[in-house]
């Protein structure tokens, strides 16, 4: 898959699996893994620089908490996150259907028979 | 699986910038991570724990190049705020360093620039110090008299090398000069020459001086020279050594009318130098009174005769010492016509005849000779026509015939005295004939108002 492409929907994902409520690195990982049947084949650990990078542009929050005696950071959307979700879904959505429609018109064209 | 301090070898040095829980949040998200997979991979897996631990780590990557990018992610911004700190310094510094380095180098010029000026300087004031510094140390200078110099002059013959001349005699005189006091007074010194051709004429101020040098044959030239402060002068001249050439010269008056009463008032004509000789690049004037020769004096009066006198002055040797005019020798009449009798021997050159008008009185001891005009000198008793001169030239090496024909101004004036202010309010000429003069019967003549 193109890595553009994919920067942006890694992304995407990430906001949408934090905005169910408060994650962690691993479960998101793991929720991206088995709701995208394991299309995306990333390293897991390329996605905290993600993560960073959506904490630092304030679209999530991390707080620390104290799990099996081990320190673990959980992430949640801000408010700037969930607008900023929103923006993507829609994107992303009207990017699919202008993609689908010139595949779905290819593919009608070939199903019509000719006369 | 790795610790902590596995995690973190490939992190920078700790920075004093960076917050103090940084590395510790990066090491216990990733061993969060990995402790999750580990137990999930052991759950589901199975198998030992070296392989789920590979597992783990194959899919999650290399931890430790993960928290080297977490780590800078982190510290970016400051670590660009301080390489925009450090280098914006160094161009401070730089630029500093450019301006520091420029400055010094237009300082170096300037003292450069200003050294070269200063040396300039002190060459321009040795110039100064020495031009105003006396040449050589004058011997009679002293305390008392510190801005005097030594003025002495030499004279010698026809060349620089020639002997010394010791029969001039020297006339010095300091130029009054604005500015400059006259302490000397502008006055003539006179000053003789001793028998090497020098004359000391002693300390003297610093001025523009006027020397004016009479030789032996009564020839003068004039020198001027600056002398400065503190330097000895020593001016050298040099004279003609021997006289101009004698030339023959005799005079006639034609066509004098009969009726002409030249008792009581005769014409005078006397003759003047005018020419100079060039000596060594330097003018010399004559003066008209050569040693051992008489200037003629013609004058035409008594019985109409046609006399030669000289003019009285103390060097000749025909001189009375009564201030009157000496006539010494007769005139003849030859053919109708007024001649002098006597070739006079006068030095060859330019000269102006000067005509005027005098009163006769017969001498009560009559040798033939004209003993006087007045007896009471010449300057009472004679009236130069002055602006009735002409000029003419007494060529070398033959005899010289001077014609004067009479003009009716001037006879009238002499048969009526009273005409000669009529005439002269009236502006009118009197000439005294015309033509030139040369060979044997040349001719003056002049034009011109009558006084």
């Amino acid at each position: 898959m193109d890595s553009r492409l994919l920067s942006g929907a890694v992304e995407m994902l990430m906001l949408e699996v934090i905005s169910h409520g408060r994650t962690y690195g691993y479960e998101i990982s793991q929720t991206v893994d088995s709701r995208s049947n394991g299309y995306f084949s990333l390293k897991e650990g390329s996605l905290y620089p993600a993560l960073h990078r959506l904490e630092t542009q304030k679209l999530v929050k991390s707080s620390w908490h104290e799990v099996e005696g081990r320190r673990r950071k959980y992430y949640e959307l801000t408010s700037a996150g969930i607008k900023a979700l929103d923006a993507k879904k829609q994107e992303w959505q009207a990017f699919a259907s202008g993609i689908q429609g010139v595949l779905g018109e290819g593919h009608s064209a070939t199903a019509i028979p000719a006369f | 699986m790795m610790d902590a301090r596995e995690i973190t070898t490939r992190l920078p040095p700790l920075r004093e910038d960076e917050p103090t829980s940084l590395r510790q949040d990066i090491v216990d998200e990733i061993l969060d991570h990995l402790q999750c997979g580990l137990r999930r991979e052991l759950l589901i897996q199975g198998g030992d724990e070296a392989s789920a631990k590979e597992r783990v780590l194959s899919r999650f990557g290399d931890p430790r190049e993960i928290a080297r990018k977490l780590w800078f992610q982190a510290m970016w911004s400051k670590i660009m705020s301080q390489r925009i700190a450090v280098g914006s310094a160094l161009f401070s510094m730089v630029v500093c360093a450019v301006l520091v380095g420029m400055m010094g180098w237009m300082l170096h010029q300037q003292q450069l620039s200003a050294a070269l000026q200063q040396k300039a300087n002190a060459e321009l004031m040795e110039r100064i110090v020495g031009l105003i510094k006396p040449a050589q140390p004058v011997e009679t200078s002293s305390d008392s008299e510190p801005q005097k110099s030594h003025l002495q002059v030499k004279v010698t013959i026809d060349t620089q090398d020639g002997p010394p001349a010791s029969r001039c005699t020297l006339t010095v005189k300091k130029q009054p000069e604005l500015g400059w006091p006259v302490s000397n007074g502008g006055d003539a010194q006179q000053f003789t020459l001793d028998p090497s051709g020098m004359a000391d004429c002693g300390l003297t101020e610093p001025g523009r001086f006027e020397v004016t040098i009479r030789t032996q044959f009564n020839e003068l030239a004039t020198s001027t020279f600056t002398i400065p402060y503190h330097q000895d002068h020593l001016e050298h001249v040099v004279v003609p050594g021997k006289m101009p050439e004698l030339t023959k010269v005799v005079f006639r008056v034609d066509d004098l009318p009969d009726d002409l009463d030249l008792s009581s008032l005769g014409l005078v004509m006397r003759l003047r130098p005018r020419g100079s000789r060039t000596v060594a690049g330097r003018a010399w004037r004559a003066t008209g009174r050569w040693p051992d020769v008489s200037m003629p004096l013609l004058l035409l009066g008594k019985d109409k005769n046609l006399t030669i006198a000289v003019e009285p002055e103390s060097s000749s040797p025909t001189y009375s010492g009564n201030d009157r005019w000496i006539v010494p020798i007769d005139d003849v009449i030859r053919h109708g016509k007024w001649v002098s009798s006597e070739e006079w021997l006068v030095p060859a050159g330019e000269y102006e005849a000067q005509f005027g008008l005098a009163k006769l009185k017969p001498d009560p001891v009559d040798y033939g000779y004209w003993n006087g005009l007045d007896g009471t000198g010449r300057t009472s008793t004679s009236v130069w026509l002055r602006k009735n001169s002409v000029t003419f030239n007494l060529e070398s090496g033959k005899l010289n015939e001077l014609t004067i024909q009479l003009p009716d101004h001037v006879s009238m004036c002499i048969r009526d005295q009273s005409k000669i202010r009529e005439v002269s309010e009236h502006g009118s000429a009197v000439s005294m004939g015309g033509g030139g003069m040369g060979g044997g019967a040349g001719s003056l003549g002049g034009g011109g108002g009558f006084f």
